[in-house]
């Protein structure tokens, strides 16, 4: 329970990044620390401790505000650096 | 329209490009900045096209001033905002939006419609009348209805209601009225005979009180005495029952029709005209202006009561649509007419012997050089008892 209870805060807090993916059309991000790249074809999304690279089609930024992000468009693949 | 699409245009935005060889930058520091950036596209290698808040234009354009390698566009202005800064100086407007507001508002305070629903047996004129002398009309001022003085005078005044609801609602008066389910009339002691209602030949005759005087078979004319109601003894003198009896009997019934040949027929050509009024405190005002749409026409009309969400306007419109058509001199063939003259006697049987049991049916055709007449001739079963009541004479014997 304590355990939860950290991890919960940790996303209030802001210091966790949230990613949630619907389909292969949309992509939500909490705790983003900016866009690093943005091509209709791959969006580069900065974190904390990780870089989030979404490569598809048509990708559109929708959203941007504070940390939070939605990218849609038509999903190929994702790469974790 | 959605919620969020109808936020961004009560609020208004900015529509804006970004020119340079990273407008990355740009979007990072607004985000930072907390200014609300949304429908991000790529239009060209070095351009973006975005939406930004028209209460953060300030914000926005420091940002960029910010950001030196890049080069802030404002497009276009949408929503609300820029509209009405477009229109600022346009007093007439603000002013016919502020007088139509408060024309609506005051025209709100007045009842405009009386609905009135649930009535079976009373007429929907006596109540709208009853209304209106209870001060309950169209125009009248809906805060000075006395509902519940209205209510119970229906009550006393109808004597059949079960309930009464009276709501106002808007400019729109609801009237809901529950009748009464009366009881049957319970069948009173009256001394009564049955005698026969229409001449025939009697088929059933079961007298559950009084003395018959007939049986099945027998032959009875209208007004003959079917069933006696009076007792006669040599011991105690005579006594009166209130007859009652099941009597049925073969009886004959007939229709007749004619028709002619010659007919005019009508035939609509498919041209149509829509005609617009108005109809303002009863009086109807044409939004149209030639007088005959076509030489020979036949017209429907519709009428609407004029609305915004719930307040009713005095106002209604009237929409007539007026269809052409041509008249010309028809005659039917001698196969057509005979179909309409037997279905004109179909409907008239349906009417006419409901409930009764035929038992034979002759359709006789008459035909003449102008046209055909059907007859048709029934015999059928039904009941044929009626009710007379027995009136007692007091033999007075001068001393």
């Amino acid at each position: 329970m304590a355990k939860i209870k950290q991890d919960v805060s940790s996303v209030v807090r802001g210091d966790q990044s949230q990613i949630e993916i619907m389909g292969n059309s949309r992509l939500t991000v909490e705790g983003c620390l900016g866009v690093e790249e943005y091509r209709p074809e791959t969006v580069k999304l900065k974190f904390k401790s990780f870089s989030l690279r979404i490569f598809g089609e048509n990708l559109v930024l929708s959203n941007l505000h504070g940390g939070s992000l939605m990218v849609g468009g038509r999903f190929s693949g994702l790469d974790f650096d | 329209m959605k919620v969020s699409e109808m936020m961004n245009r009560l609020f208004g935005y900015d529509e804006i490009s970004i020119v340079g060889e990273y407008p990355e930058h740009f979007l990072n520091a607004a985000a930072n900045e907390d200014a609300e950036i949304w429908h991000i596209r790529r239009t060209d290698t070095v351009t973006l096209t975005a939406r930004t808040r028209v209460f953060d234009r300030k914000k926005i354009i420091r940002i960029a001033g910010q950001c030196r390698s890049v080069r802030l566009n404002f497009l276009e202005s949408r929503g609300l905002p820029p509209l009405l800064k477009r229109y600022r100086m346009r007093y007439g407007l603000f002013a016919g939006a502020l007088f139509i507001a408060l024309f609506v508002w005051i025209m709100s305070c007045f009842v405009w419609s009386v609905r009135i629903s649930g009535n079976r047996e009373i007429p929907t004129e006596q109540v709208t009348v009853f209304l209106e002398n209870c001060g309950l009309k169209p125009g009248s001022l809906a805060s000075a209805q006395d509902i519940g003085r209205i209510k119970n005078s229906m009550m006393f005044e109808f004597g059949n209601l079960a309930h009464v609801s009276i709501n106002i609602k808007g400019s729109l008066a609801m009237v809901e009225i529950t009748e009464r389910t009366m009881p049957p009339a319970i069948d009173d002691a009256t001394p009564c005979n049955i005698v026969a209602a229409k001449s025939g030949q009697i088929v059933l005759l079961e007298a559950y009180e009084g003395v018959p005087y007939f049986k099945p078979g027998d032959s009875v004319k209208q007004g003959q005495l079917l069933v006696g109601g009076v007792f006669d003894s040599k011991v105690v003198g005579y006594r009166t029952v209130h007859a009652s009896a099941k009597v049925l009997a073969r009886t004959k019934h007939s229709f007749s029709v004619t028709g002619r040949y010659a007919y005019c027929r009508t035939e609509a050509t498919g041209r149509q005209k829509q005609r617009y009024s108005l109809i303002l405190f009863g009086k109807e005002i044409p939004l149209y202006i030639s007088d005959k749409p076509f030489d020979f026409w036949q017209e429907e009309t519709e009428q609407t009561d004029l609305s915004i969400g719930d307040a009713v306007l005095p106002v209604t419109l009237k929409k007539t649509v007026c269809q052409e058509i041509t008249q010309t001199e028809a005659v039917y063939t001698k196969e057509e007419l005979t179909e309409i003259l037997q279905k004109e006697i179909a409907e008239k049987e349906r009417i006419s012997l409901q409930g009764m049991t035929v038992e034979d049916r002759k359709i006789d055709l008459s035909e003449s050089s102008e046209g055909i007449t059907v007859e048709s001739l029934y015999t059928i079963i039904e009941e044929i008892g009626v009710r007379q009541e027995i009136f007692k004479q007091e033999n007075q014997t001068e001393g």
